[in-house]
């Protein structure tokens, strides 16, 4: 409703309620039979402020012009965010799991795809990756953190069955809100620690959380209960591995089940609070694929089991499956 | 399956709260920007609608960052805890403040609807400005607010992004209808999320429908003797 118009009406209203009443009796009926019609004509009452009335009716051509202006600008705002396609590089696609986030992108500085390539990324839970894959193959390469998920895609007749290579490892650890002053000194007494939430990858999708799963269902206190049904009621499941480390970053109440790798990688924003020996912890398996086949695909596997790709792995905390 | 029928009551039930929270003081806003003038209303009316064209993880990040252990109403600067974070508070909060917006705006057009001379002359015919207000005002608004309230509560049932970041995905405690069909889709579960997208269907249509049905319009005008 326009702004000036209004304040008219409001002035009118109040100063002229005194002397219009009168007036105002006598019509009263008949301009609430108008008004409710609403109809826009003015009526010829003196004691309706004209103002509105007369902008109404000179607002009614601007107001294709208006659309016209606005539909100008979007087409406008539409037309210069696309970009001019001046990119002749080839394009990569690369879907990783999100434990992957910071190593995948040292590994591509590392074998040059950065320059020679318009990499995209995609960053998210395996089970999501691969969901998306099985929709539709949009990707060139596809990282996952358990066979699992590699399973599906050959159930899907995405890739076959030998395609999948193992090429690395990893371990779980418990981590805490850097405040929080928990005291854990054996597992088994995870659940005697006054936390609120217990934040782990979402166990029926998440790579981290089914191996966390595992992990819990394998320990037992000394009367024999597992972890994973003392802790049941406390889960606090997310959509991939990264999302555990803003969860306990969050709040003090909340501890989580990552990766060490992500833990390393966001120390400032949460504390170590139990290292999970890789003994006691089902065996941590990524596995690598090329969803066509493209020759760089074939090269960047390769590289994954080279010493320089090792290197990498082994400085942002994993571990290589050949030592 | 049980836990689909509790998902489902738990987010009409969350729904509905949020949208009662939000009515009363998203109406007495909306009247204000309706029927007053006053300095920085502009600013007032944009900072409301805010929630409506943010992306809604962004307003989940600033509701973590608020209710996180030291942000704004965190347990730190406190002193004690509002115990929000992952609860079905944060349900609420997220809720409420991604479909505000929304209310305030319909509601707003609807009281702008209404011909102030209406109002103009209940005053000189003796009615104080509350009396014209619950008279006249808010009957003729009626349908427009019924219909705010009902986009209200289909957009708190939706709510997905915001409540995600503030409330997880906490199935038992947390769970809503989007982000069940989420982890449904997610972990591969299709019957689940199948029968969850019929049930989202339906809600949808019927509250949709609702609204359609209040807001058509009335030809007949009862003429008053």
């Amino acid at each position: 409703m326009n702004f000036r118009g209004f304040r008219f009406k409001i002035e009118s209203r109040d100063k002229n309620v005194g002397p219009l009443l009168a007036l105002r009796l006598s019509q009263g009926l008949e301009l609430v039979e108008t008004a409710k019609r609403r109809r826009i004509k003015a009526s010829r009452s003196t004691l309706v402020a004209t103002a509105p009335t007369r902008q109404r009716a000179s607002t009614r051509p601007t107001k294709k012009w208006q659309f016209c202006r606005l539909g100008a600008l979007f087409a406008l705002l539409a037309f210069s965010s696309c970009r001019p396609n001046s990119e002749t590089k080839p394009e990569l696609t690369l879907y990783a799991a999100a434990s992957l986030t910071d190593v995948v992108e040292a590994l591509a500085t590392a074998f040059d795809l950065q320059d020679a390539y318009q990499i995209h990324y995609n960053f998210a839970g395996s089970g999501a990756l691969a969901k998306q894959l099985i929709a539709a193959p949009k990707a060139d390469l596809f990282l996952s953190a358990n066979p699992q998920w590699m399973h599906a895609l050959v159930e899907a007749g995405r890739i076959s069955s030998t395609d999948p290579r193992s090429f690395l490892s990893n371990r779980l650890c418990l981590i805490a809100h850097p405040n929080a002053d928990f005291k854990l000194e054996s597992p088994a007494q995870l659940s005697a620690l006054d936390f609120q939430y217990l934040a782990l990858g979402d166990p029926t999708y998440v790579p981290s959380g089914v191996y966390a799963q595992q992990w819990l269902s394998s320990v037992s206190d000394e009367v024999g209960t597992s972890l994973w049904q003392q802790v049941k009621n406390q889960l606090l499941p997310t959509t991939d591995v990264r999302a555990v480390i803003g969860a306990v970053a969050a709040s003090a109440k909340v501890i989580g089940i990552v990766y060490q790798t992500d833990y390393l990688a966001a120390q400032s924003r949460v504390q170590l609070l139990h290292s999970i020996p890789e003994a006691e912890a089902p065996p941590i398996n990524y596995q690598a694929t090329a969803l066509n086949t493209r020759a760089v695909n074939q090269d960047f596997l390769e590289f994954l089991n080279s010493e320089t790709a090792h290197a990498i792995f082994e400085s942002h905390g994993f571990i290589s499956p050949t030592r | 399956m049980g836990n689909t029928a509790s998902v489902v009551t738990s987010t009409v039930f969350w729904a509905s709260l949020s949208t009662l929270l939000v009515m009363l003081p998203a109406t007495g806003l909306a009247y204000l920007l309706a029927r007053r003038d006053f300095r920085g209303k502009q600013i007032l009316a944009t900072l409301v609608s805010l929630p409506l064209v943010l992306p809604p993880t962004a307003v989940g990040y600033l509701l973590l960052r608020i209710f996180a252990d030291n942000g704004l109403l965190g347990r730190e600067s406190l002193g004690f805890d509002l115990n929000i974070l992952f609860t079905w508070k944060a349900i609420l909060i997220a809720c409420a403040v991604m479909s505000f917006p929304l209310v305030v705006r319909t509601a707003r057009v609807s009281f702008e609807a209404v011909n102030p001379r209406l109002e103009a002359m209940g005053r000189t015919l003796g009615h104080g400005p509350v009396r014209c207000f619950f008279k006249i005002t808010l009957p003729l608004a009626a349908r427009g607010l019924i219909a705010a309230m009902i986009l209200g509560f289909t957009r708190a049932m939706g709510e997905f992004g915001a409540t995600v970041i503030l409330a997880g995905n906490i199935p038992g405690k947390t769970q809503t209808l989007s982000s069940a069909i989420y982890s449904a889709q997610q972990s591969g579960n299709e019957p689940r999320a199948n029968l969850l997208l019929i049930i989202a269907l339906a809600v949808g249509f019927i509250a949709v429908f609702a609204a359609e049905w209040l807001a058509r319009p009335r030809h007949q005008i009862r003429s008053t003797p």
